[in-house]
């Protein structure tokens, strides 16, 4: 459903360039490519093979990468579709057509049963713990003798050969760069999509997008998996290009070697991995000739090229090459400024949130006892009290990020879901205390985020471009938002360059994209002006007007809250310690003592 | 299988265990007090070894150039830091210049000596001396970064060091005299006395190490310099200092461990390699955090070895390495909160 | 006597100048409140008096001695403490390590044990919690740590920055009172950085109004709580007139 209204004028953005430095780029190399494999001799088209082999193994590993997620054992993926394929071909007679699919989904397999197994790990155990597996796979290459030829190698793989006509070495190369190519089409459309933008999130924002519907660990998994999958796909192709597989070639050295083409090229996009391959490709055959002919110096200089290389690399461009090619997103035009603000569905059934009889116990310790609050729908209510008194364990049981020990949350009446997840799609939205939003993204694409839960479109959809209506609607959607909370005009900036104040009206535009019926808001005036917490108190006014919004604050800011809020919630020590009216709460004795001090 | 050869392979195991033991040490030390997993640690144990190698030998060993270069190149780095910041430039001139002298006096007195001590002592401190010029170079112009790119880097690190031990020693092994030939017997199992020496180093650096960083104020300064870097700064802890101090312990630990284990399997340019793995397996059972705990992972790890070796020998490494993923995992389970999410 | 002098300090942040030529004294066990806006430059200049930061230009003395490019390790040695704006606790050291470590700067010549008592006395609640590792404890009980952590060493200066952020008015007054107290017996020298302006101008004996990295207004506490131009822009306009009415019966 297009949410834009039939009578918005679409005014022209005006370009400021003509033509994007990343397509040129791409332009580049993919005419040097071309070149190459039409007219070149076999040595290099022997060269351009790998560096597409190696390309594909990147792609998937940044986007990897990108979503916080790290493999130090990726060669080992490699090796298990170069093997699998070759002896699915070689030992059962399986047309190399089919045997390459079946080591790709051998691929998968593994690489699901691994990704359970380890992306729980926090921290640093996770590269760990891809360094021993990669390192165990690589050891039983070397010692299943009898299946891989060990270490002297697999030799007689089949080619690639369709109708029993054998792929020449030039035709397999350029099969294997029309799946590049394919490759960066898709994954440029994923980064763009629906699950490429918390995919960026995950890095550093994991419990945000948890509150608006993303399942974290299903994510990570599926983008690990697709990883290997790529990377069992690379493998598969190498086996029919060198028909001759080494166990040395997907051992722990390859692995890094990946990971510095990664970081080499950058992370951000999937051109990076293209940029990145060619460039390690290229010092690699710099080294060779320079070092080994000119120079005459040892073989084990280059490996100490690389070394320097890596840690420059991290030290001073951690983004790699691609963030030295600036870019010029597409960006659609904004909506005019005289589009009405009401683009959505109008006044809702007001939404009550009722907490009956919470508790809730951290191992001894009784953050919430035996709390009931019913807070009113369609209105604004605050809730206060000290430090320590409970308010951010209530905010969490109300949102199901922490489950009550004992009691009960219901939403009109009915039980709140018991996951997060589950909870945004009901109408409940949330905004952080220290403000999360994606640095990596603007503002358009931070507030799109919020629309997750009511999208649909995973990372085969985005890939095939299957994804464009819905995009297209949230987009408009988003607009909307941000016209509501007056930041319109800085849709495409980043949201680094934006104040404090604007960063938090962001969280609420993108609260806004999961329709919710009740906005939690945690804390949201800390570390804002005066000027700007009279803006976010006319926001949150006009949300309860005109959409009939239902809206909690969670408050340490008297101000903020004694001028907006209809009524009032104290808690202290873990109780109820009173509720009522502003005034009301103002004058009570007990408040004023437990809370508010000498102060009005 | 009988009960003495259990206990055999046991006794092997914990010998065996010891020998990783240093290297563990070594890598919870620089982990705890620098954040960085220091994938390049064994490293340190093949320069170790091959530095005593060449001294015993009657060489001087090439090492000494190597390290005295990269000296320069810090000591200009430094003295730029000092220009900008105002401070007297003859600090670090000094401190650079009578490293430099102690080195080369005892890197040349050892390699025309025949006290083993001597020899010992003058490797010991010219890999150490390589630590903090490690850390200032790859550490220290962003000591915030993540874990990940902490470790990434230190990854950089082994891509020149392992190389550059090729390079410097070339392949050949060398061979090199224990401090003991003597042989002990306990048990079924008869072990050698350097074997023991080993295992004595080890629970004894756990012993200090312990103690000394839970239970010394300098120890607990240096622990919180890794855990808050500002709040450290505000107390007065010398933030900048206490990376190459403890990569100096480190890598002199390692060394020390290169030079007791080379008599037992020669000196040669892959040996640290495959024993900073094992060390690496033990010390991911302390969470990387713990001594005592990664004294024990060793040793796991040693018996683990014996036993898995005694059944099959191809697949060994295999079994060793896939081992790291279910102690993760246990320690995941129960002490994945102390895990920073910087 | 002047016991901290901040001449003509400039500080930038790449290319943006976050603070412009800012000069200011502060007497000997008197309280100076540095207030403006988020952004105004006042965390940045409390690092660069402490060393953390490099200035562009102008200089800070302690006690009639200019720091020149003193690093932050040696400005602790002679008695400057910070306490930052996030409190950059060891969270994972127990209450009393992160104390015991406050004295590090000048452990030679603390009694560790004494100085103890000192602190659980001004804040008793820590000596209940003393084995609790720091990052259990709740905003407020950090803060103490914190502040604690700063005062163990007998500091000559103390620098705070926005010890308030966070925390409900009860505790940040109890707080507060404790500074205050503290500062009454033992000659302490304070500068305070607040955004809450009403707070930081109840305490202050002299008050700076920092926008822009620039001082746009000095004066006592009561003297600036009074302006009404200040009320309008910090304390938000609704309470403009509130402050106006109340400023003549100021506390």
């Amino acid at each position: 459903m297009v949410m834009n209204s039939m009578n918005t004028e679409r005014v022209k953005a005006p370009s400021a360039r003509r033509v994007d430095p990343q397509r040129l780029v791409l332009g580049a190399v993919g005419a040097l490519v071309v070149v190459l494999l039409l007219a070149a001799s076999t040595y290099y088209v022997g060269l351009v093979a790998v560096l597409g082999v190696h390309a594909i193994v990147v792609i998937g590993l940044g986007f990897l990468m990108a979503s916080g997620q790290i493999s130090l054992g990726h060669a080992a993926f490699v090796g298990l579709g170069a093997y699998g394929s070759a002896l699915l071909s070689m030992r059962l007679g399986m047309p190399v057509l089919l045997a390459i699919p079946c080591a790709v989904l051998l691929c998968t397999l593994v690489g699901y049963v691994l990704a359970k197994l380890t992306l729980q790990l926090k921290g640093h155990y996770l590269p760990l713990a891809t360094l021993a597996y990669g390192m165990a796979i690589t050891v039983c290459f070397v010692a299943a003798v009898d299946i891989t030829g060990g270490a002297s190698g697999l030799t007689d793989v089949r080619p690639l050969s369709v109708f029993g006509h054998a792929f020449s070495t030039r035709a397999t190369a350029t099969v294997i760069w029309v799946i590049v190519a394919l490759l960066l089409i898709g994954y440029a459309r994923i980064y763009r999509g629906r699950v490429g933008r918390v995919a960026r999130a995950l890095r550093s924002n994991s419990v945000m997008v948890g509150a608006f519907g993303v399942h974290v660990p299903a994510t990570r998994t599926r983008i690990f998996v697709l990883s290997a999958a790529l990377a069992g796909l690379a493998g598969a192709l190498y086996a029919c290009y060198m028909q001759f597989l080494s166990p040395s070639t997907f051992s722990l050295i390859p692995s890094v070697s990946f990971l510095i083409m990664a970081v080499l090229g950058g992370v951000a996009g999937p051109l990076g991995a293209v940029l990145g391959a060619a460039f390690f490709m290229l010092i690699e055959l710099a080294a060779q000739h320079v070092i080994a002919r000119v120079l005459e110096l040892p073989g084990q200089v280059e490996t100490m090229v690389f070394g320097v290389l890596l840690i420059t690399m991290l030290l001073k461009w951690p983004d790699g090459l691609l963030s030295l090619i600036p870019t010029q997103e597409r960006k659609p035009p904004l909506p005019d400024a005289g589009t009405p603000a009401q683009a959505e569905p109008s006044r809702r059934a007001p939404a009550a949130l009722a907490a009956h009889n919470v508790t809730k116990k951290f191992g001894g310790l009784t953050a919430l006892s035996d709390v009931s609050v019913a807070i009113p729908g369609g209105a604004i209510t605050g809730l206060i009290g000290p430090n320590g008194a409970g308010k951010s364990t209530l905010f969490n049981v109300l949102t199901h990020v922490f489950e009550a020990t004992s009691g009960s949350v219901t939403l009109n009446g009915q039980p709140l879901p018991k996951t997060s997840q589950d909870v945004v799609k009901q109408g409940v939205a949330r905004t952080f205390q220290h403000v999360q939003l994606v640095q990596e993204l603007n503002v358009l694409q931070n507030v799109l985020i919020g629309g997750y839960s009511r999208g649909r479109a995973g990372l085969f959809s985005a890939a095939f471009g299957l994804d464009r209506a819905e995009e297209a609607a949230l987009s408009d959607e988003a607009l909307v938002a941000l016209k509501r909370v007056g930041l319109l005009d800085v849709a495409y900036t980043r949201v680094s360059d934006l104040p404090l104040g604007s960063q938090r009206l962001i969280e609420v535009a993108r609260a806004l994209l999961a329709r919710p019926s009740v906005l939690l808001l945690d804390e949201p005036a800390a570390g804002l002006r005066a000027p700007e917490k009279e803006r976010l108190g006319r926001l949150l006014q006009s949300l309860r007007d005109e959409s009939g919004m239902t809206i909690l604050l969670v408050e340490h800011d008297m101000e903020l809250v004694m001028n907006c809020a209809d009524y009032i919630f104290v808690l202290n020590f873990g109780m109820l310690l009173a509720q009522g009216r502003p005034d009301e709460i103002q004058r009570h004795p007990g408040v004023i003592n437990a809370y508010l001090g000498a102060e009005t | 299988m009988d009960s003495s050869t259990a206990i055999f392979l046991g006794l092997d195991g914990i010998t065996n265990g010891a020998v990783y033991a240093l290297v563990a040490l070594s890598l919870v030390l620089v982990y705890t007090t620098t954040r960085v997993v220091n994938v390049a640690q064994g490293d340190f144990l093949t320069f170790g070894a091959l530095a005593f190698a060449s001294l015993a030998a009657g060489t001087l060993t090439p090492l000494l150039y190597v390290v005295l270069g990269i000296g320069a190149v810090c000591l200009v780095i430094d003295l730029r830091r000092a220009r900008a910041y105002k401070r007297s430039l003859l600090a670090p001139l000094v401190r650079y210049l009578a490293a430099a002298i102690i080195l080369c006096a005892l890197v040349f007195a050892a390699s025309h000596s025949h006290s083993m001590p001597l020899q010992m002592l003058a490797a010991l401190l010219l890999v150490a001396a390589m630590g903090p010029l490690v850390y200032q170079l790859t550490v220290e112009p962003n000591p915030g970064a993540s874990i990940v790119v902490l470790l990434t880097c230190s990854v950089g690190v082994t891509l020149i060091l392992q190389p550059l031990g090729l390079l410097l020693w070339g392949t050949e092994s060398l061979t090199v005299n224990p401090i003991s030939d003597a042989r002990v017997s306990l048990g079924p199992a008869d072990l050698a006395v350097q074997s023991l020496l080993i295992l004595s180093a080890a629970v004894v650096m756990t012993l200090a190490l312990f103690v000394f960083f839970r239970h010394s104020l300098y120890g607990k300064a240096l622990r919180a310099a890794s855990i808050n870097r500002e709040g450290a700064l505000y107390c007065g802890v010398p933030v900048g200092t206490v990376g190459r101090l403890s990569y100096f312990i480190a890598a002199g630990m390692s060394a020390l461990g290169g030079m007791l284990l080379a008599p037992l399997v020669t000196a040669h340019y892959e040996m640290g390699f495959i024993v900073g793995i094992k060390g690496f397996v033990g010390a991911v059972t302390g969470g990387l955090v713990t001594y005592p705990l990664s004294l024990v992972g060793v040793f796991l790890v040693g018996i683990f070895e014996s036993f898995s070796a005694f059944f099959s020998s191809a697949f060994r490494d295999a079994w060793v390495f896939a081992l790291v993923i279910p102690i993760l995992l246990w320690r995941n389970a129960y002490h994945g909160d102390e895990l920073d999410e910087h | 006597m002047t016991m901290l002098e901040v001449e003509a300090l400039s500080v930038s942040y790449g290319r943006i100048q976050a603070v412009n030529g800012i000069s200011f004294k502060v007497a000997q066990g008197d309280l100076v409140s540095l207030i403006g806006a988020n952004g105004a430059g006042k965390t940045t200049l409390l690092k660069a008096v402490m060393g953390a930061l490099l200035a562009d230009a102008g200089a800070v003395s302690l006690a009639g001695v200019d720091l020149g490019r003193t690093p932050v390790e040696e400005r602790v040695r002679r008695g400057m403490y910070l306490v930052p704006e996030k409190r950059s606790l060891f969270n994972s050291m127990t209450v009393q390590e992160n104390l015991e470590l406050g004295t590090y700067a000048n452990r030679a010549k603390l009694n560790f044990a004494q100085e103890l008592k000192r602190i659980y006395a001004l804040f008793p609640i820590l000596e209940e919690r003393k084995a609790q590792l720091a990052g259990t404890l709740s905003g407020g009980q950090q803060q103490m740590v914190a502040i604690g952590r700063a005062l163990i060493a007998r500091p000559k200066v103390l620098l705070l920055d926005e010890p308030s952020i966070g925390l409900a008015p009860l505790i940040v007054q109890q707080i507060m009172n404790v500074i205050v107290e503290h500062k009454r017996q033992e000659g302490l020298t304070v500068v305070l950085v607040e955004q809450n302006a009403r707070l930081a101008l109840r305490v202050a004996d002299r008050a700076y109004l920092i926008e822009l990295g620039r001082i746009v207004k000095q004066g006592t506490g009561p003297e600036l709580a009074g302006d009404p131009q200040l009320s309008a822009i910090y304390l938000g306009s609704a309470s403009a007139t509130r402050e106006s009415a109340n400023a003549s019966t100021a506390v």
